[in-house]
């Protein structure tokens, strides 16, 4: 069974990459670039694995963190792994602390996102 | 950047399907309203309906996608060849916050032909945020136009008491959460009994929506409730099946010289100067009289469903 994965980035040039490099691992991949579209997502649809951006435009000032936030309350079983630039240690923390996985240092590796997402959910 | 708000609003991106309430009597079911509901931009995310509207909300859009479901809706509604009564699905805060939306609406109404007395606003309301002044105000306009109010997902968040006592609407839509295996569970049954009594009480109407099985029916039906909803009649259907099934049902009413005639005051148990067409105007003894003719054309359910 494929693992469902929902990528969040508003950056749609590179989740497009994302999306072909994970939907050619196995992987059933759904794409929004908005955080008030990825928590809609969350509500509406069963994933197991989200890897989103922390930094998302919006003007109604929801980010990444907001799609943790309501990830750990619809969907608390689900992994998350959430990426940034911004890599100082306090960011990390509070997206540890809010109940991020795993975190990772833009620039990203596919390589290496596919491994963290790998140890989440392991292929069965 | 193109974001799912531009989609959705985007000429053309919205289509409207349409699922039928029915009326229960001794002998069969009658379609008395036509529920309009919006279908997203296909190939995004929002072409779920859940999605579009949890969305709506986030981005604090839900006027502004109102605007666009109805508009949609009306567009398709005004190509109808008779008088259909339908509901619209509308978010409470669009009538708290947008002033000019029912004024809007009025013109939009006139343009497509349609009489108010032919409407039913379903209200819906998950937010917390409430201002019941404004809220009021437009209440007392929509009753003003003309329209019917049904008060939807009842049994459900925000769908409360107080927003029962609020809106005195005609018509309380229980959610499918309430409905869902009631056949199997007391205590869902003893909120049917509950609920009936305080809408007979309140001068309300129950609709069991999400009835999807014989049982779950035959419950309903148990309690008293005779306006019903679900895919054990009918899945969603297209206009182009509504226009169909209309000219099925002109055809089996023949000539017949009597006309039978539901007002939703009628199906409320009010006595108004509502007059509402039956959806499509089926006389009552036609549809008892040939079940099957109706049933067999709304595709999914059987023809046994309508015996009782």
């Amino acid at each position: 069974m494929k693992t469902q994965l929902l990528l969040v980035d508003d950056e749609q040039h590179l989740q497009a990459l994302m999306a072909e490099f994970f939907s050619s691992n196995r992987y059933e991949v759904q794409c929004a670039t908005e955080a008030e579209e990825a928590i809609a997502m969350i509500r509406h649809h069963h994933f197991d694995l989200v890897i989103s951006d922390l930094e998302l435009n919006s003007v109604e000032g929801l980010n990444g963190f907001s799609v943790l936030k309501a990830l750990r309350q619809f969907a608390p079983n689900a992994k998350i792994i959430v990426y940034s630039g911004h890599t100082d240690a306090q960011v990390m923390e509070a997206a540890l602390r809010h109940g991020g996985n795993k975190f990772l240092a833009k620039p990203l590796a596919l390589t290496e996102l596919l491994a963290n997402a790998e140890e989440l959910c392991p292929p069965s | 950047m193109s974001t799912l708000l531009t989609k959705i609003m985007a000429p053309g991106a919205l289509s409207t399907v349409f699922q039928p309430i029915y009326r229960l009597d001794a002998t069969g079911a009658l379609p008395v309203i036509l529920e309009c509901l919006t279908r997203g931009p296909a190939g995004t995310n929002a072409d779920h309906a859940g999605v579009l509207f949890e969305y709506a909300q986030l981005k604090a859009a839900e006027s502004q996608v109102d605007r666009a479901c109805i508009a949609a809706a009306l567009q398709t509604v005004a190509t109808f060849d008779h008088p259909i009564t339908i509901s619209l699905n509308v978010f409470a805060a669009t009538l708290v916050r947008d002033a000019d939306f029912l004024p809007w609406l009025g013109k939009l109404m006139a343009q497509a032909n349609l009489d108010p007395a032919h409407l039913v606003f379903e209200i819906v309301e998950h937010g917390e945020a409430w201002n019941a002044e404004a809220f009021g105000c437009a209440l007392r306009d929509i009753r003003q136009l003309g329209c019917g109010i049904a008060l939807d997902d009842v049994g459900l968040a925000h769908s409360n008491f107080q927003r029962i006592l609020q809106c005195n609407p005609e018509f309380l839509k229980l959610d499918r959460c309430i409905i869902r295996e009631c056949d199997k569970d007391t205590r869902r049954q003893a909120l049917l009994r509950s609920l009936g009594l305080l809408a007979h009480d309140l001068g309300s109407k129950l609709i069991a929506e999400g009835v999807e099985t014989q049982s779950e029916l035959a419950t309903v039906r148990a309690h008293d409730i005779d306006l019903v909803q679900g895919f054990v009649f009918s899945k969603p259907v297209s206009a182009a099946k509504v226009h169909e099934l209309s000219g099925i049902a002109r055809s089996t009413a023949g000539q017949r010289a009597t006309k039978w005639s539901t007002t939703a005051d009628e199906s409320a148990g009010r006595d108004s100067a509502w007059k509402r067409q039956t959806l499509w105007d089926v006389p009552t003894r036609e549809v008892a009289a040939k079940p099957e003719t109706f049933m067999a054309a709304t595709g999914d359910a059987q023809p046994s469903h309508l015996v009782w």
